[in-house]
């Protein structure tokens, strides 16, 4: 796969896409330091990320607006009911 | 209206930058503890000399300590030896690793600031400024190591007023050369576009002209200014310019000895234990964290220091500033 502009990514970047991150995102520290293998995943994935964006600029395609991050759920204050 | 002395929980045994004469007198002076008496004296009596700090850490700071950990992490590495590729990954666990609180990833609740884009910022940077990078690290004469992460303390001819010798502090990066001149080199994180303006907030700047300042006294090299990389940090993506900072040997003279004016003003505060508020900063970058706290009655202020603030010591002695 070509990496044109950029480090060259090896075997991981064909494994890696942006979707496996919130997987490789889930491991812990420990886990992560015994396995250099998922840091490369990591690592190509986020390649993959900015090439895809450099190719939709390219393109003319403008960056989607990211999904507006909600507040936690907190319990209601006393006395207060949740109307419906 | 009479203020707090600091006690034992804050600052008096434990902060060893400040005066064990007069504890309200900070002796050894970081670029953040000058730069917060500055912007108001009472926000660096909150923040500094009594070392309260909001309960609630900023998305915003930590993600600029964890990018600079991150970054750190790779320099030493490449100094001492390791490939791009191995020092990539060193950072990008480092930075894996600070974000990941306790038993869980770091849950900013911010779209911009997040584990996300933490860990891409990283990568995309290193992809840029990492191997191929035009700077050179410059390599210290005294050792011969290269000049990556250097704490330096250095006294400036100057008596507090306890007598006592006055001394700056801080950390620098790196100080690399960039077409056979000797540079500081700096990064700083932004959510703005990085344009002129964005750059043209260092001319004149406090931890700038400090850091120019400690090149020359501190590392006895002839710096010419810093070398500022922005990066700039969006929901979608992470960009970064770089960009030289000067600073004449006339600037940082004239710096010097305006700094001079604000550490004898610094003492007559710590003296007196007064510390006024400057009443036209409180609203600069998003609000000041101390803003609830100076809204209330002075009566009731200790009371709300004490719920919504935690204590949290800033001895530049010790730790990292100026991220």
């Amino acid at each position: 796969m070509s990496t044109s502009g950029f480090l060259p990514t090896s075997t991981a970047l064909a494994e890696a896409t942006p979707d496996s991150l919130s997987e490789l995102f889930s491991r812990d520290p420990e886990w992560l330091a015994n396995h250099p293998e998922d840091l490369d995943k990591i690592i190509a994935a986020l390649r993959l990320q900015r090439e895809r964006l450099m190719a939709a600029e390219a393109a003319g395609i403008k960056a989607p607006r990211p999904a507006k991050i909600s507040e936690p759920i907190r319990p209601l204050p006393p006395g207060k009911e949740l109307l419906v | 209206m009479d203020l707090p002395v600091p006690g034992p929980e804050a600052n008096t045994n434990t902060n060893q930058s400040f005066s064990p004469l007069l504890p309200t007198l900070q002796t050894t002076i970081d670029s953040t503890s000058l730069g917060e008496f500055k912007t108001c004296p009472r926000k660096y009596y909150y923040r500094v000399v009594l070392g309260f700090v909001p309960r609630a850490a900023s998305p915003h700071l930590l993600f600029g300590q964890y990018v600079h950990s991150a970054l750190e992490r790779y320099d030493r590495a490449r100094a001492n030896g390791l490939s791009h590729t191995d020092a990539l990954r060193a950072a990008v666990l480092e930075a894996m690793t600070l974000s990941w609180h306790g038993d869980r990833p770091w849950w900013s609740g911010h779209p911009t600031k997040n584990r996300l884009t933490l860990i891409r910022t990283v990568v995309w940077y290193l992809d840029r400024f990492g191997e191929d990078d035009s700077l050179q690290t410059l390599l210290l004469a005294s050792s011969e190591s290269p000049a990556v992460e250097l704490s330096f303390q250095f006294s400036v001819q100057k008596l507090a007023v306890t007598g006592e010798p006055i001394f700056f502090c801080g950390h620098i990066d790196k100080i690399a050369l960039f077409n056979t001149e000797p540079y500081i080199v700096d990064r700083k994180t932004t959510s703005i576009t990085l344009s002129t303006s964005f750059f043209s907030q260092f001319s004149p700047d406090n931890q700038f002209s400090l850091y120019t300042l400690a090149g020359k006294i501190a590392y006895e090299t002839p710096v010419r200014g810093i070398i500022c990389d922005g990066i700039q940090v969006a929901a979608t993506f992470s960009r970064f310019e770089r960009q030289m900072i000067p600073r004449s040997e006339a600037q940082i003279e004239e710096w010097l000895s305006d700094t001079f004016m604000w550490l004898d003003l610094m003492g007559q505060m710590a003296e007196s234990n007064r510390w006024p508020m400057n009443d036209k900063a409180c609203h600069h970058y998003g609000g000041c964290p101390y803003r609830p706290v100076c809204s209330r009655a002075p009566s009731a202020r200790q009371t709300w220091l004490e719920a919504d603030y935690i204590h949290s010591i800033w001895d530049p002695t010790r730790i990292r500033g100026d991220v």
